[in-house]
Parts: C-alpha cells; sequence; structure tokens
C-alpha cells in the first residue's frame, strides 16, 4: 500500500501536474484498479470501476464503486460504499456517522441531492440518486464523525463528454 | 500521527494528478466526411450525445401516462375555457400551439398578469422538474396548480369536477380513461370549493368563501374531488406527453455523421457546424443546455437583468424546491403511483438550499421558433438579444457569494454570434400532428 | 425625496397627513445623530416629559467611557436629536443591549460584566436584574408589560440561548435550546389574541426565529443570502407595525417581514449599502442596533462603525419606492472580516458578508484572491460564520474556525510555486475537524485560532472561547489537553480577542489579547497576558496604555497589539530577563497611511512585513516595521486611493510617547 502511494507521488513529482483542460481519457471517474472481484453471483447489479481514497488521517479507506458504468452525466445513480481499515481490509466500523456527498469547486456548487447511506447485508452501504447535473470535475467527500472528531476521504471524478 | 498517516493524506492528491493523465494526449482533428468544420473525435462524441432526442421517459408516477383514452380527454380539457373564472382562459390561451405553446409575451396574462414568462411544451415530457421554478415534480402535478392560481385560470377543483361531469363529451372520455366518477365528487354542494392556498386561511371570517365551503365538505367529499382532480392531471399530463419535436435538421446531421453519410451533413450549414463548435467549445452552452434535450433540467442563476430594472425578486428555485417538497401532488404523495420509485426518492432527497434562489430551470433549446420573447420573466425579445447578454453580460444582477459561478462574458464577435443563431435556428423539429393543437372533435373524444 | 423635505420642514403637519391617509411605512431617511463613540444599542421610551425620548450605549472611545445617553428626537423642527441626559457613568463596561419600559425603567445588558443591569426612571442608581452566572455573554435586550407581569427578554450568544425573566425574578427560563446557536437580538411581539410571542434573530444560521412564552417553537424563517428576504448576520430586531424589522447587518440594510398572518414573508427593506467612506443619509454601513418609537413614528439604527445613529422616519406608501440605479451596484462586495492569517505565499482573510475564507497570493505587489474557501451548511466542510484562520507550513496547512458550527477545521492547500497568479477555485481540501462544543462539554464560542509548533510533536493549537474567556489547547491529533485562563493574581480574562505564538529565548509562548473593557471606575483595563505552553500565566502588560486592544503578534523580540479605541498600533519589546516593555506606536483615526479606522487583526510575516487588517476602512495595510514606512495596501478601491494620495510612500512620524498625541 505504501509503496504504490510513493509510486505514485513520484509520478507526481515527475511534473505530471494537473491539467487545466478536458483530460482526453476514459469518461467516468479517475480510479486505482481495484484490488477486488465484483461479487459473483451479483448478475443483474452492473458495478463500475471502483474509487477508492485513504482519509487525511490514514484511519480509514473509503472505497465507492458506482452500481452503474460509466458514471452517467446528469442522471441519477447508487453507489456501493465500503470503509475498510487500510492497514487489515477488514470493514473498519469505528465511527459514529458517516456521510456521502459530492461538490464541483469549479463552479462552487453542491450536488443537488441531499443523499443518505442505507447498510446492506455484507456491511457495504448504499447510496442512492447521486447526481453529478454537469461536466467537469467533480469531488466526492465520504466524511466520518466519531465522538467530536472529523475526518474525511475524498475522491476525484471527472465527468466527461 | 504516524508518518503513514501523514502521507495517506497526500493519496488523494496523487490519484487526482493520475487521473488528470500526465501530459495532454494531443488530438488529431479528422474531419468525418463532408463536415465544414473539422471536429475532432472528442468534439464528435459529444455531438453524438445531443441526439436524437430519446423515447419519452416513462412516468410511473402516471398509470395513464400513455393511454391514449386519457390523452383525449386532456387535450379537450387543454382547450376547455370553461375551467377559468371568466370563461374566457384555457391552458392553450398562455400555451397557444400557434406560438410554439407559448403565448409571445414578456409575462403571461391570464385572468391576471403573472409574474413570469410562458414557458413552451414542446418536449415537456423530457423535464424532470416542470416550470421555472421546478415546483412540480411531473407533468401531471404541474397541470393542477394553474387551474387554482387566481392569476392564471382561477377556478377551483370543485367546479372542474362539475364541467367535466356535466359535459356528456367530457363525461364519456372520463369515464372510458379513469372508470366512473365518484359520486361524492358531485351531489349537493357548491360549485366552488377548493384547499387555501399559500398563505390563505384555512377557515373563519377571512378564508374565502371557496376555501369555507371546502372545509364543510366531509372527507368523502373532498376525497372524491381530488381524485377528480389528479385524474385531470393525470390526463393533461398524457396529452402533454405526445407534444414532441425531434427530426431537426442538427438531428440529421447527426445521423450523417453516425452513418458516414455526406448528404445528411449538409443538413447543417457551415455557419450553422461553426455554432455547433462553439456551443460545445468556446462558448460552451452545452455545459448547462447539455444532452439530447439541450437542456440539463436543472436550475441556474444567470445574473439577469430584471424586466423593472431593480434588484432581482424573484426567488426562482428557492420557492420551488419548497413548494415540491411540501406538497401533497408530489411524486412521494398519495396521488402518486408511484411513491417508492425514483422520482419519489429525487424529491425527497431534494435540497433546500437558498443558494438556489433566483435560479431558474435550463430551458430546452429545441423548436426555438415563435417562443419570443426568452427567459424567465421574457427580457429578451429575440434570440440575438439572448446572445448577446452571454456575449457581454451587460446589465448582469442579482447573484450572491454562495451562488454557482460559471458564466463568464463570451466577447463573441458578430460572425460568431451569427453562427450561434444558425446553430439555433438548425434546431427547429418537424412538423408535429396537427391533430395535437387543437380541440378534439368530438367524435374522437368519445371514441 | 420630496416627501421626506416635507416632513423636515413641517413635521406636525406631514404627520397628521401619513397617520391620517392610507398606508404609511418606515424607513424615510430623516437625520444623523454624529459623534457617538461606538453607539452598540438604542431604544426608545420615556424620559422625565418626554414619551419617546432615544436612548443610546455607546461603548466608548479611548477618552470616553461607556454611558448611556438620552436624546430627544421629537422636539428640534428639522428632526435632528439634542442631548437631553445621560446615565450609566461608572457602572457599564461594554454594554451591548438596551431596552426601555413604559415605566422608564432602562435594562442594559453588559458583555463585559456578563450581567444585566436595571436603571430605575427616577435616575438612581442601577441593580442587578440577573443572577450572577446567569447569563453568559448578553447581547440585545426587549422588555414589555410592569410589575408582576414584566418579561425582559436577553439574548445569550454566549449560551446559545435567549433567556426571559418573569416579573423581576432574577432567574431566568431559557429559550430556544437546540435550536438557537448565536442570538443577538431578541424582541417581544404580538401573537393571535392577547398572546406575547418572543423573536429572535440568530446570526449565525442567519434566521429569525419566533417562541412562544413558555419556550415552544413557532416557525423560523429567513437563510443565508443578499437576496430580498434574505439575511446575513442579523444582528438585532424590533417589533413595530404588525412587522418585525430586522438590522441585516452584513447586507448593509434594514428588512421588515410581515409578523402576522404571512409571517417571515418580507413586506419591504431599505437602506442601500454605504459604498464611499463615511457614506450616509440613509446609506447603512453595518447596522448594528434597530429601535422603533412606541407610537411607530421613528426608527432608529445605529452602525457603531461609523459612530453614529441614522434616524428614520414615516412616509406614504405600503413601501418605499425602490432606486433602481442601486439595482446595478449589486450584493456587498467582499470586505475583510477582523482575522488575517498569512504563511509563505498565502494570507488568509475571513469575509463577513460572504462568510467565506478568502486566501490572496502574495506574490504580487499587493495580495491578490486567488481562491474562496466557503459552502454554507452544517456538514463537515461546510461553514455557517467562520470566524478566524491560521496559515502555517509554508501555506500548505489552513485551519479555520466557524463560530456558526463551533468546529475548527483542517485543510490542505495546494502550493504551485511554478504557476503565474491564478484564480484556483480548487485550492483547498478539507480533511478533518472537531465539534469544539462537544470537545469542551459545553457551549464555545470560538473567536480566534493559532497554532504553535506546527507540524512537530509539540504541535499545539489554540482556540479562544469567547463563552467562558479562555483558550482550549490541543494537541496534532485534535484531542484537547488543557485550558489558558487568568490566575487568582491576574483576575480572569475579560473579553478574549487576538492570540499569538511568541518566542522567550528558545522557549515558544502564547500571548493572548485580553480586551478588558473599561473597568468599574472608566479606566480602559485592556491588557495581553503571557502564556507558558504549560499553560501558566508568566505576566501580563499593556495595561494603562491598551484600551480596546484585539490582535496581537510577535515576531523574535518585538510585539505589535491594535487598539480599536484608540485606531493605533501600540508596539512593545521584550527586555532581556522576560519582561515586556512598551516602546512606542504609531496610527490614529484616517485614511491616509499608516492610519486606520477600528484596526484589528495584526501579523509580522516570515519576511518581515507586518500587515495590519484596517477592518473599520475595508483594507489592508502593509508596512516595513523597522522604518515604519507603508509598503502598499490592499482592499476596497475607494479606501485604497488615500494611500495613494501621497505622492510616494513616505515614512510616518513615529508616535513613540502615547502621552502625546492620540491622533484623532
Amino acid at each position: 500500500m505504501r509503496n504504490s502511494l510513493l509510486t505514485l507521488l513520484a509520478l507526481t513529482a515527475l511534473g505530471c501536474g494537473p491539467d487545466e483542460g478536458p483530460a482526453a481519457n476514459e469518461a467516468g471517474g479517475s480510479a486505482t484498479p481495484s484490488k477486488e472481484t465484483p461479487a459473483s453471483g451479483a448478475a443483474e447489479e452492473v458495478r463500475g470501476e471502483t474509487l477508492e481514497a485513504s482519509s487525511s488521517g490514514g484511519t480509514f479507506l473509503a472505497r465507492v464503486t458506482p452500481l452503474v458504468d460509466p458514471i452517467p452525466m446528469n442522471e441519477a445513480f447508487s453507489v456501493s460504499l465500503s470503509l475498510l481499515d487500510p492497514e487489515t481490509g477488514a470493514p473498519f466500523t469505528d465511527y459514529d456517522e458517516v456521510s456521502i456527498d459530492a461538490r464541483m469547486p469549479a463552479h462552487k456548487h453542491g450536488m443537488l441531492r441531499d443523499v443518505g447511506l442505507t447498510p446492506q447485508e455484507d456491511g457495504s452501504m448504499r447510496a442512492d440518486g447521486l447526481l453529478l447535473h454537469m461536466y467537469g470535475h467533480w469531488e466526492l467527500h465520504v466524511d466520518i464523525r466519531k465522538g467530536a472528531r472529523f475526518e474525511r476521504a475524498q475522491i476525484s471524478v471527472r465527468l466527461q463528454y | 500521527m504516524s508518518v503513514r498517516g501523514r502521507l495517506g493524506w497526500l493519496a488523494p492528491l496523487a490519484l487526482l494528478a493520475v487521473g488528470a493523465a500526465c501530459g495532454p494526449s494531443p488530438e488529431q482533428p479528422a474531419p468525418p466526411v463532408g463536415t465544414a468544420v473539422g471536429f475532432s473525435d472528442e468534439q464528435v462524441r459529444r455531438i453524438m450525445q445531443m441526439s436524437p432526442l430519446p423515447p419519452l421517459p416513462p412516468d410511473p408516477t402516471n398509470r395513464h401516462a400513455d393511454d391514449p383514452r386519457a390523452a383525449r380527454l386532456g387535450q379537450a380539457l387543454f382547450f376547455d375555457e370553461r375551467l377559468s373564472a371568466d370563461g374566457a382562459v384555457s391552458c392553450a390561451t398562455c400555451h397557444d400551439p400557434e406560438r410554439g405553446f407559448t403565448d409571445g409575451k414578456q409575462l403571461a396574462l391570464g385572468q391576471q398578469v403573472g409574474n413570469r414568462h410562458t414557458p413552451t411544451l414542446w418536449n415537456v415530457a423530457h423535464h424532470r422538474w416542470l416550470t421555472w421554478d421546478g415546483r412540480a415534480d411531473s407533468l401531471w402535478m404541474q397541470a393542477l396548480d394553474p387551474i387554482e392560481d387566481p392569476r392564471e385560470m382561477g377556478t377551483t377543483r370543485g367546479k372542474l369536477a362539475r364541467v367535466i361531469a356535466d359535459d356528456p363529451g367530457l363525461s364519456a372520455a372520463y369515464e372510458a380513461a379513469f372508470g366512473p366518477m365518484d359520486s361524492a365528487a358531485l351531489g349537493d354542494r357548491p360549485d366552488h370549493v377548493r384547499p387555501a392556498r399559500g398563505r390563505e386561511a384555512a377557515s373563519g371570517p377571512t378564508a374565502p368563501e371557496a376555501v369555507r365551503a371546502w372545509a364543510d365538505l366531509d372527507d368523502d367529499q373532498r376525497a372524491a374531488i381530488d381524485q377528480v382532480f389528479v385524474h385531470a392531471g393525470k390526463a393533461m399530463a398524457a396529452y402533454q406527453r405526445l407534444l414532441v419535436r425531434g427530426d431537426s435538421p442538427f438531428d440529421r446531421f447527426v445521423e450523417g455523421l453516425r452513418e458516414n453519410d455526406g448528404e445528411k451533413v449538409e443538413s447543417l450549414s457551415p455557419s450553422a457546424q461553426r455554432g455547433l463548435a462553439m456551443f460545445i467549445g468556446k462558448a460552451n452552452c452545452v455545459l448547462c443546455h447539455s444532452g439530447p434535450n439541450f437542456s440539463d433540467g436543472e436550475f441556474h442563476n444567470n445574473a439577469l437583468p430584471t424586466l423593472h430594472g431593480g434588484e432581482a425578486r424573484d426567488p426562482g428555485r428557492f420557492d420551488g424546491a419548497r413548494v415540491v417538497a411540501a406538497s401533497p401532488f408530489n411524486a412521494a404523495g398519495p396521488h402518486s403511483d408511484d411513491p417508492d420509485g425514483p422520482a419519489a426518492l429525487r424529491v425527497r432527497q431534494l435540497r433546500q438550499s437558498s443558494e438556489a434562489w433566483g435560479e431558474f430551470r435550463t430551458p430546452s433549446l429545441r423548436n426555438l421558433a415563435h417562443r419570443a420573447p426568452f427567459m424567465h420573466q421574457g427580457q429578451f425579445g429575440d434570440l440575438e438579444g439572448v446572445i448577446e447578454f452571454y456575449s457581454e453580460l451587460e446589465g448582469a444582477t442579482g447573484r450572491g457569494h454562495h451562488q454557482e459561478q460559471v458564466l463568464v462574458p463570451l466577447r463573441l464577435s458578430v460572425g460568431e454570434k451569427a453562427d450561434l443563431s444558425a446553430f439555433l435556428a438548425a434546431l427547429e423539429g418537424d412538423q408535429a400532428d396537427p391533430g395535437l393543437l387543437a380541440p378534439p372533435s368530438q367524435s374522437a373524444l368519445s371514441r | 425625496m420630496l416627501a421626506t423635505l416635507a416632513l423636515l420642514f413641517a413635521p406636525a403637519v406631514a404627520l397628521q397627513e401619513v397617520a391620517g391617509a392610507g398606508p404609511s411605512h418606515l424607513g424615510a431617511y430623516l437625520s444623523t445623530v454624529t459623534g457617538l463613540p461606538r453607539p452598540a444599542a438604542v431604544a426608545f421610551g420615556p424620559y422625565q416629559e418626554r414619551p419617546h425620548a432615544l436612548f443610546v450605549a455607546t461603548s466608548g472611545g479611548a477618552s470616553s467611557p461607556p454611558v448611556i445617553q438620552v436624546f430627544g428626537a421629537e422636539s428640534a423642527p428639522d428632526r435632528s436629536a439634542s442631548l437631553v441626559g445621560s446615565l450609566g457613568a461608572g457602572w457599564l463596561e461594554r454594554p451591548a443591549g438596551l431596552a426601555v419600559s413604559g415605566e422608564g425603567e432602562v435594562f442594559v445588558t453588559d458583555e463585559v460584566q456578563r450581567t444585566l443591569w436595571r436603571f430605575p426612571s427616577d435616575g438612581g442608581e442601577p441593580a442587578a436584574a440577573a443572577a450572577a452566572q446567569a447569563l453568559t455573554v448578553p447581547a440585545g435586550v426587549d422588555v414589555t408589560g410592569s410589575g408582576e407581569e414584566q418579561l425582559v427578554i436577553v439574548a445569550d450568544p454566549g449560551a446559545g440561548t435567549a433567556k426571559l425573566f418573569r416579573g423581576g425574578s432574577l432567574s431566568p427560563e431559557s429559550i430556544g435550546e437546540g435550536i438557537l446557536v448565536r442570538p443577538r437580538g431578541a424582541c417581544f411581539l404580538d401573537g393571535p389574541g392577547a398572546a406575547v410571542r418572543i423573536a429572535v434573530c440568530d446570526s449565525a444560521t442567519h434566521r429569525i426565529h419566533v417562541f412562544n412564552l413558555d419556550g415552544g417553537h413557532v416557525l423560523g424563517f429567513s437563510q443565508l443570502g443578499p437576496h430580498p428576504s434574505l439575511l446575513s448576520g442579523p444582528a438585532d430586531l424590533e417589533f413595530a407595525d404588525g412587522k418585525l424589522f430586522v438590522a441585516d447587518r452584513e447586507n448593509h440594510r434594514v428588512q421588515a417581514f410581515h409578523s402576522s398572518a404571512e409571517i417571515g414573508e418580507l413586506a419591504y427593506r431599505f437602506g442601500v449599502h454605504a459604498i464611499r467612506p463615511g457614506e450616509g443619509a440613509g446609506a447603512l454601513h453595518y447596522p448594528a442596533a434597530i429601535a422603533v418609537s412606541g407610537d411607530g413614528q421613528l426608527l432608529a439604527i445605529a452602525e457603531p462603525m461609523d459612530d453614529r445613529v441614522q434616524l428614520f422616519g414615516r412616509a406614504p406608501g405600503a413601501e418605499p419606492i425602490e432606486d433602481p440605479s442601486r439595482a446595478a451596484i449589486g450584493p456587498p462586495a467582499a470586505h475583510f472580516g477582523p482575522h488575517i492569517s498569512s504563511s509563505g505565499i498565502y494570507v488568509a482573510t475571513v469575509s463577513p458578508e460572504s462568510h467565506q475564507i478568502q486566501i490572496h497570493d502574495l506574490r504580487g505587489k499587493e495580495p491578490a484572491k486567488i481562491s474562496d474557501v466557503a459552502s454554507f451548511g452544517t456538514r463537515f466542510g461546510m461553514y455557517r460564520t467562520p470566524c478566524a484562520t491560521w496559515l502555517s507550513s509554508g501555506g500548505h496547512a489552513l485551519l479555520t474556525v466557524d463560530e456558526g458550527n463551533s468546529r475548527l477545521t483542517r485543510s490542505a492547500l495546494r502550493v504551485l510555486p511554478q504557476e503565474p497568479l491564478n484564480a484556483d477555485p480548487e485550492l483547498a481540501r478539507h480533511l478533518d475537524g472537531v465539534d469544539l462544543a462537544a470537545v469542551a462539554g459545553r457551549p464555545f464560542w470560538p473567536g480566534a485560532v493559532a497554532v504553535l509548533a506546527p507540524d512537530t510533536k509539540n504541535e499545539l493549537i489554540l482556540v479562544t472561547d469567547r463563552a467562558t474567556d479562555s483558550v482550549l489547547m490541543l494537541d496534532h491529533d485534535l484531542e484537547p489537553i488543557g485550558t489558558l485562563a487568568g490566575d487568582e493574581e491576574t483576575g480572569p480574562i475579560r473579553g478574549v480577542a487576538g492570540l499569538s505564538p511568541a518566542t522567550l529565548g528558545v522557549a515558544s509562548t502564547i500571548l493572548v489579547v485580553d480586551s478588558g473593557g473599561h473597568g468599574a471606575r472608566g479606566a480602559p483595563q485592556g491588557r495581553v497576558f503571557e502564556f507558558g505552553p504549560s499553560g501558566a500565566v508568566l505576566r501580563t502588560f499593556g495595561e494603562g496604555i491598551l484600551v480596546e486592544p484585539d490582535g496581537v503578534t510577535a515576531r523574535e523580540n518585538r510585539i505589535w497589539v491594535t487598539d480599536r479605541a484608540t485606531d493605533r498600533i501600540e508596539r512593545f519589546e521584550r527586555q532581556p530577563g522576560g519582561a515586556i516593555q512598551h516602546v512606542g506606536g504609531f496610527g490614529g483615526r484616517g485614511l491616509g497611511p499608516g492610519e486606520f479606522h477600528d484596526p484589528r487583526g495584526i501579523l509580522a510575516m516570515d519576511d518581515g512585513r507586518l500587515i495590519v487588517l484596517d477592518h473599520g476602512n475595508h483594507r489592508g495595510q502593509i508596512f516595513d516595521p523597522d522604518h515604519l514606512t507603508l509598503i502598499a495596501g490592499f482592499g476596497g478601491r475607494l479606501y485604497i486611493e488615500p494611500l495613494k494620495s501621497a505622492a510616494t510612500w513616505v515614512p510616518i512620524q513615529p508616535k513613540s510617547d502615547r502621552n502625546g498625541d492620540q491622533g484623532r
């Protein structure tokens, strides 16, 4: 985990600065390849490429799998969210509240929906009704609260044409 | 905090950098056959997403949405002037089929002058929120409020039930679509009954007469009248769903791109093709006017100058979101035929925020002919005025710090403005079935 | 306009006309009472033979202690006010709210004494109208009824509730727990039937809430925004004419909302945003207090930033005629709030009107704004009322404190040294944060934030709490490790303000401003505390010199403190042995280089420059502190022009002897 992070940091340092124009790669989110194979037997459920990010303090890993492929522009979609312990990969449960939201910082607006999370039998959570209504760079925010503390894991999604 | 913790928060930044692609890959514009403007692969991809108009989205909240019998009743009601206080106004008065289903006025005039311009009904079924401020989340819900709004039709649901019941043609059409009307909706009661609107008193001496009469009814009567009211809305929605016009020169152009057909590609003049390139490029109109309906269906505050010249006063979406969330006629309510479906979820999750103040629904840019004037107060007499505003943003007012910031003055040249105009003109769809543009004949009604 | 002139020259006749014929509204500008040293509150009530005298509580300037001045506003033909009396001299330290009963009793809240006074109508000595510790940090107050039926309501932003006193009781009932966050003004209003209700304006949520006398919540209305019917930092409200008149402080206007059948709907608004320095005559600049006379004829608005109270009267028509030329002005342009921080290439300020944190890049000649960190809400990553910031780690780390959410948020800033100056809306990303009230276990009212030893194992995060006049200390993991407060020898801090790290030899210390108030005998009590990192008080300094200090900053052996009452910067130096000595100062009221109006935040930057947030002048000034020359100014264009009026930047005359010219 740490080595891949260092590799990514090295890539950053090599001058691959963020470009301002529309990136020419695939429609959908930026991603690390998921280590997880899609759930077998869930033939009717579409799953897109999993996006993940470590929380700012390294407390948890947020793994977001869109239940649609690719993430659509201006159409409601659902995601599956898992919180994992970054070292062991076991489910992370040491929190009081969790929320998921999205924001488009370039336009100074958020998502037009307040989306709730429903626990699923396999320990993950499902959020329905996310809507990214404009093209461009979105941030997905997965925030937890434990007692008085808040911590965020942030994932970038770029909606392309 | 451990060192791992410190690296941890940098990781998302690294992911961001990777996702953003190390270095731009140069795109070789490969003009498809016959286009006057060289469109890159990516631009072609964008263009493909703007056509054709997809099949009508289903509306499970209205089980009669695609029932032709309901549509015939709805069409009759749409043109029926008896559904107004003075007997001279129907839906078609403001939504005039000859004028792009609008009325050529800046502010709508029903029983009184309203506060906004009449929006078109072409392709209205493709919108997820109805009216300028989105106060209705379905076509059938939208049809209800104007009937009782004193500025629009100014009548009551009680009177509506009587009009239908007393007219043999309407009554037969109603029964064919919805079954016999519940007699509790009729019977011995005043014609005009309706619940209180807005901040009217619901009872007592200051309440309007029709409102007091509504309070005097028993529960069965009120429920039965509401059902007729809702059925009328669902019938009008079924009719309005048929008001579809695609097949514009632009759509033929896109077909030409898909099929590599040089002749179809010529459906767009070179000027219009240049306008299209601007639409998805420098002018970036597509940011809000996105998708095959040329509207994201959501709300934006363009800081438009106001009709009266002073500060903006129309709260727009800020008010509309409150109204739709609170209404018993929304997709999550008791009259919806799909109260647990996606539309219901959408209205339950709707974010209420003052950031939406002054925001209005992005209009569709298809079928713009005859729809002048433009914008929510009809501020601009023609499309040239609209393009001029986006070019210079002169007179822009009324947007706050916490609101979305997307507009910048485009500073278009004369030629660029003409190109955009040419492109917009190419979004004009084919003629619609003339049978939809007038009241149905009596025989059609009773079929 | 003509109607206003008619009122000015023939008041008696005009009043009858207006009263008789058709609807009229309050909001026609009449006159201004000037020269009031920081008027904090206004009220109308009977005084001697006058039934509708105007009472103004001033919180005082350098040479004038706080007092309540009484004006007769109805006697002079031009409706200007003449001073007819005063009360409270020697009793008040920092008055915040004022109300007068029908019998002429005067109720005053004092935010440094944390109490409510009742002055009897005969002008005798006041009595405490609240038990000790019944109020946390009181603000606005209103009174209705008399004797056993008398009701007094006090907005208490320190406690986050309103306090209702019944029939002279000293122990109040709490109203609005869990609903109110930072209530600033409160008033009684008529409910249905003969019921009395309470309206409270909340400057953190930007809403008005209405309660029954038993505390039941009737409704809340409005939200943050500059548009009609929206509010920004509502500071006070008054019930009159069946409407709630709200001093919409950060929108620089007054809005009148219906209070009965159409409760919460906007009736009308007046008072355009003052743009030019000192502009008045109906233009408003941070209106902070509002009162309406019992006969509904006069409305008074206090603007402490401009040392004035403006009077408005009635005019015909249901609402004021809008001046269309003002529409083009748009919402108030971002001003600078009272805090400033800097590190590396960035400077952070807080904009009060838009409740955003603004990041400026220092690499140009003047700071240039490149990003806003903002989004309004209660969830993590959103802000209600950001009030202070701290930048560190070369500009990579940003801490923000939000008094509306009682929250501390940590964020990372992108720093791209090779890029040209460019607006970058994606500059900040939020990392984590902490709920300060949950950490402290009680209502917490954050004010300022600072960090000692960032990115080390000794990192200390300091946040001031105005509710308890103390400083909370957190470690890097945001765990609480202690509190800084005055000790037995020094007495408590009374009005905690700015914070700064300092150095004592190789050790770090913490400077905390105690803004003090005027003290019982009218002598200013401002001073600065120095704490060691363990929390022990090392010393205090500045007594007898500082009147109302606010910001503090230290670099090497030099310390600078801003003083809001004298409009000066005072300089101190560390002596060998650790003692801190006053060595001079500069400034004074004005618009020119080195002149200030309500200077607040101050910062000695890494490169040695001194940056002063000249809050009342809507600008910042950057100095070379060794030579006391002005290097640059930034901010509102109309306020920067006077800085440039000198042909070149000139050295400012150092005022090394404070006993000399006060600079006014």
